[in-house]
């Protein structure tokens, strides 16, 4: 009910700004080819999916998403508990995982180009460079943050150090990694995006958004740019739902 | 350079196998340095601690600390908490799930063991945390202040499921406090230590009948005790 309810209230947020949209449209405030009618939009996007066209560009982005973050979980997650675990681990590599963070990804993609190629490969980079670093803080401080009086209680109970990190300190991390996947995998699509637009890809939702914004097809570009909103916000939702899941005690 | 501070001299006791002994001191006595170094997590410089004929590292013992409640896993539900020094073990989720039952119902348990901590009250928390430091069968049970942050209603009904669940296991129960009527009423011996560097000052025999419950507050016997065991502290603190 309350699903339901909370859904109805978003809802009514998209109405809001739909009607706002149309009523800029309807009273000319700006040229229309700068704000096209929402319907206009809207009729476009649902005809992009019915004719099938924008298939191949949505699967692009969705696999240099998804594949560029999984291996930057592959990398995050266990480097960042071996930071959080030794203490030396930690004074060697966290100054210089706290420099790189700070360094933006995109910043990088001629360099990536340069060693990798003008393909899906520096995309895969940029997003392994612009994620990894927080997976692997927030996995690294879910360790140091872990409860020590259960890992104390554990070590009472004659468990090994092995016991311990996988039985206890694990599974008290466990929600410190959650919000670095988390904002990893939002980042990730932000990244695939730009580097989409600016780095001579052919294919892709970001290449679509410059390449229709180069023909002055506004309207065609805004229902790209709203497809993106509603990846983001569905892979989001199905990441919340899955955290909800697994770190079902987390906050409570 | 942290300079280095005595806080254990020559601290020497015995406990007969299936005894409940209280540790009984002021704040900072190093009660709970000693109980680490009996649990193994603390080394003692020197001497030796023989629990059954084995050494500290050979016998199971079982730790209780203060807020105990707070050191149950999250992620598991009640009955996997009960059961986690059996995985510890390496015993089959199975066997140890049907050992964590059996042993709720031995000890006469009744909490919702399908519930995860957050969804329990805190007696059942006390509750799941307490049989979960008995299901390896320990040789000792050390309880460190595990009433404290209790309030007046789960105090007494843990005070009392603790006595019930020891008269039934027997098992050999050193638990620290800072209260003497609590100490009376769950001790077969207080043992009165001093501050810092802690020595015993006195070995309290407490012969009250047992089961106890707080009627025994109030006669002569007790009265004796009580007064024998303030004694004792002022000394340990230099009054």
């Amino acid at each position: 009910m309350s699903f339901i309810k909370t859904f109805s209230y978003g809802i009514i947020g998209f109405i809001v700004i739909i009607a706002i949209w149309q009523a800029i449209f309807f009273l000319g405030i700006f040229p229309a080819i700068l704000i096209p009618a929402p319907i206009s939009v809207l009729q476009i996007l649902f005809e992009m999916f019915y004719t099938g066209s924008i298939y191949p560009n949505l699967f692009a982005t969705l696999y240099r998403t998804i594949g560029g973050f999984l291996v930057a979980l592959v990398i995050g997650v266990p480097l960042g508990l071996l930071l959080g675990q030794y203490k030396l681990a930690y004074k060697l590599l966290q100054p210089m995982v706290e420099f790189f963070r700070a360094v933006p990804a995109t910043a990088l993609f001629p360099l990536f180009i340069l060693f990798l190629g003008l393909n899906d490969l520096s995309i895969f980079g940029a997003v392994v460079f612009g994620t990894v670093f927080i997976i692997i803080l927030n996995s690294m401080y879910g360790v140091h943050n872990a409860n020590k009086a259960r890992m104390l209680l554990a070590r009472s109970m004659q468990a090994t150090q092995f016991q311990i990190f996988s039985k206890v300190t694990f599974y008290d991390a466990l929600p410190y990694i959650f919000v670095g996947v988390r904002q990893a995998l939002s980042l990730s699509l932000i990244i695939v995006i730009v580097t989409e637009m600016f780095f001579g890809s052919a294919t892709g939702l970001g290449y679509l958004i410059y390449h229709f914004q180069l023909l002055y097809q506004t309207s065609t570009m805004y229902a790209v740019i709203i497809l993106v909103g509603i990846i983001g916000y569905l892979i989001n939702l199905v990441f919340v739902h899955l955290e909800r899941r697994v770190v079902h005690w987390s906050g409570k | 350079m942290q300079k280095k501070r005595q806080i254990l001299d020559r601290v020497s006791f015995s406990a007969k196998k299936g005894s409940f002994v209280v540790v009984f001191g002021p704040n900072g006595s190093g009660k709970t340095t000693l109980f680490n170094i009996l649990a193994g997590l603390s080394e003692s410089d020197s001497g030796s601690v023989q629990i059954d004929g084995k050494t500290h590292r050979q016998a199971k013992t079982s730790f209780l600390f203060q807020n105990f409640a707070d050191t149950l896993f999250p992620w598991k539900n009640c009955l996997d908490n009960i059961a986690f020094p059996l995985e510890l073990k390496g015993i089959d989720k199975k066997k140890r799930r049907e050992s964590a039952m059996e042993l709720m119902g031995r000890l006469g348990i009744s909490i919702p063991f399908n519930n995860y901590p957050y969804q329990c009250s805190g007696g059942q928390k006390q509750l799941t945390a307490l049989a979960r430091s008995l299901v390896r069968n320990p040789d000792l049970l050390l309880m460190d202040e595990p009433f404290s942050a209790l309030d007046y209603d789960t105090r007494e009904m843990m005070e009392n499921k603790v006595l019930e669940v020891w008269s039934k296991l027997k098992v050999t129960t050193l638990l620290i406090s800072h209260d003497v009527d609590e100490a009376i009423l769950l001790a077969d011996k207080i043992l009165v230590v001093s501050k810092p560097p802690t020595y015993v000052v006195d070995e309290i025999e407490v012969n009250l009948p047992r089961p106890r419950s707080s009627d025994v507050v109030g006669t002569e016997k007790y009265y004796d005790i009580r007064n024998r065991v303030i004694s004792s502290f002022l000394k340990g603190v230099g009054k």
